[in-house]
């Protein structure tokens, strides 16, 4: 679904490339989340991908549309949706449902289609009995879902992360890793998770490592945190069970290496004589 | 420790006023100001205190809700009294040096102190039935003639309730700032008024560099979903003028008419 080929990207009156030749490729439906310590550009690069930023130089498409040409950008920004750190700052209107509703608004659907959307979106994400309650009420998880759900209103196919858990207390994380996998498998969402949380970036198909402004490394989950050194030469930690599973694999636990998810780990503890 | 008794202090309980449609209340609170600052005579004066009070009757909002409206302009209130009551020349009833309360002063001083009183009760019988959304919506639907002669009229509604949508984040996170700032050490209640004025500037500060990157995020948000202005975009919430709201603001301009014939023809 986006194609970046060669992208460069410079912020005004600063020296360095904060893209700095970018190529990736994201297949539909793929879910890919994108580490790399801070600066690394990928909250630049999730800034091309609807066209809020375009590229110096180099192509992005989204769906075969090219986000240089303005015609393009109405329909890219119904294809892709953004979710971002603050939520506060991406509630437009008093009332749950009536941000919710903002999107499909703009769309300018008919306004019995707006309602229908709004209240199957906001049951979805399972906020449907506080529609009529103010945003600033709701928990931090919540204002995320909110987010997500004003995303499936607008009938999107990608979904674009950018940190979207960093501001959460460890239930709200919980609430919003959980409906990304769901968009992921109910909703066949494309998912592009920008994180630093290394166990979020775990549940991915596809991990992809950003460093000054380039792609460094590329792969599955297994693939990336099975290389450890590399991984801390970039300034990138493993997510805490690896971590535990590699310290012990090194004491001569060999069976315990590069276990991802805390049961696989457990499940192999079990296995030990 | 929630400060929402602000504008849009929306009352929800269910009432004629609460189902009508925002603008056929705006329309009539209009009609009803105009009938305010036309009345002079007693009878008059009677009438529109008695279809206020039908108002508020009507509207099913508890009377401590609307003293509470008041508290804001209590001081003007008292201060409209007590200059109308010195200012208006009359029969004297009590002199002080040059002070002197004239009969006809605290007569007028009463009356304008009233009619500001019944200003802010009808004001916030509006603001009590409705809910801010309806209102802006209703506001944008009023002027949308204006349009015609360049008013951005959908970008003043946007602001206004963009505006209605932050107060409480704003005040939550004011709050929190104070709090930090007295967490090190700054104490607000003491000093002298150029040292506390001192004081404020460490809270400006970091709230105005705040409110500056949300409304940046609040753009970037807005643009991603799709917000390209008030062309073309479409509402999930219509406003429907019923005949309910047509006989509302119908009887309140009868009122109106009448009471300009009451004064300028009989
Ligand atoms: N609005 C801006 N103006 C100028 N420079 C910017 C701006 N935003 C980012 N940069 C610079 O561009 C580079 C890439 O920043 P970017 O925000 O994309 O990184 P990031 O990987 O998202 O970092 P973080 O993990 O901290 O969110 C950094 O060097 C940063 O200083
Ligand atoms: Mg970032």
């Amino acid at each position: 679904m986006f194609k970046l080929e060669k992208v460069y990207y410079k912020y005004h009156g600063e020296a360095g490339f904060a893209l700095n030749g970018m190529s990736l490729t994201i297949p539909k439906g793929q879910w890919v989340a994108v580490i790399g310590t801070n600066g690394s550009g990928k909250s630049t690069f999730a800034r091309q991908l609807n066209g809020l930023l375009l590229p110096l130089q180099g192509k992005v498409w989204v769906s075969g549309l090219d986000t240089a040409q303005e015609g393009n950008i109405p329909l890219i920004r119904r294809y892709v949706a953004f979710v971002m750190q603050n939520p506060d700052n991406q509630i437009v209107a008093s009332t749950v449902e009536e941000d919710t509703a903002f999107g499909p608004e703009n769309l300018g659907l008919p306004p019995e289609e707006i309602r229908e959307r709004v209240n199957e979106a906001l049951v979805w994400v399972g906020i449907g009995h506080l529609k009529n309650k103010s945003p600033h009420l709701l928990s931090g998880g919540q204002k995320q879902r909110l987010a997500i759900a004003g995303a499936l209103a607008m009938h999107t196919n990608c979904l674009v992360l950018d940190e979207p858990t960093s501001m959460l207390d460890p239930q709200g994380r919980r609430e919003v890793l959980s409906t990304i996998a769901r968009l992921h498998q109910e909703k066949k969402m494309n998912i592009v998770h920008i994180t630093h949380s290394m166990e979020e970036a775990a549940c991915a198909e596809r991990i992809v490592v950003m460093s000054e402004g380039q792609i460094v490394m590329d792969g599955t989950p297994e693939e990336i945190f099975g290389q450890e050194s590399t991984l801390a030469e970039l300034g990138l930690e493993l997510p805490a069970v690896t971590m535990l599973g590699n310290r012990l694999a090194a004491d001569g636990w060999e069976t315990l290496r590069n276990q991802l998810e805390t049961d696989g780990l457990v499940e192999k503890l079990c296995l030990l004589k | 420790m929630k400060p929402t008794v602000l504008i849009g202090q929306y009352y929800p309980v269910d009432s004629f006023f609460h189902r009508s449609d925002p603008r056929a209340k705006i329309v009539t609170l209009f009609f009803y100001f105009f009938a305010l600052f036309m009345v002079d005579d007693l009878y008059a004066k009677i009438g529109v205190t008695v279809l206020l009070f039908i108002g508020v009757l009507i509207a099913r909002i508890p009377l401590k809700m609307l003293l509470k409206s008041l508290k804001p302009v209590v001081f003007f209130v008292v201060l409209t009294a007590v200059l109308n009551a010195f200012m208006i020349p009359g029969e004297v009833v009590w002199q002080w040096g040059f002070l002197k309360i004239t009969d006809a002063g605290i007569y007028q001083g009463i009356w304008m102190a009233w009619r500001l009183i019944l200003l802010m009760i009808s004001a916030s019988l509006l603001t009590l039935t409705t809910t801010p959304i309806a209102f802006t919506d209703g506001l944008e639907s009023l002027l949308k003639p204006l349009n015609m002669i360049k008013v951005p009229v959908h970008e003043l509604a946007m602001m206004i309730s963009i505006a209605l949508r932050f107060i409480p984040t704003l005040m939550e996170e004011g709050e929190r700032i104070i709090q930090a700032q007295m967490a090190r050490g700054m104490d607000f209640h003491k000093g002298s008024l150029k040292e506390r004025i001192k004081n404020i500037l460490p809270l400006l500060v970091p709230f105005f560099l705040s409110a500056m990157k949300r409304a940046d995020e609040l753009a970037e948000a807005m643009e991603s979903r799709g917000y390209h202005g008030g062309s073309g975009r479409t509402r999930m919430r219509v406003l429907t003028f019923t005949v309910a709201d047509m006989m509302l603001v119908a009887l309140m301009f009868v009122f109106l008419v009448g009471l300009f014939l009451y004064r300028w023809v009989l």
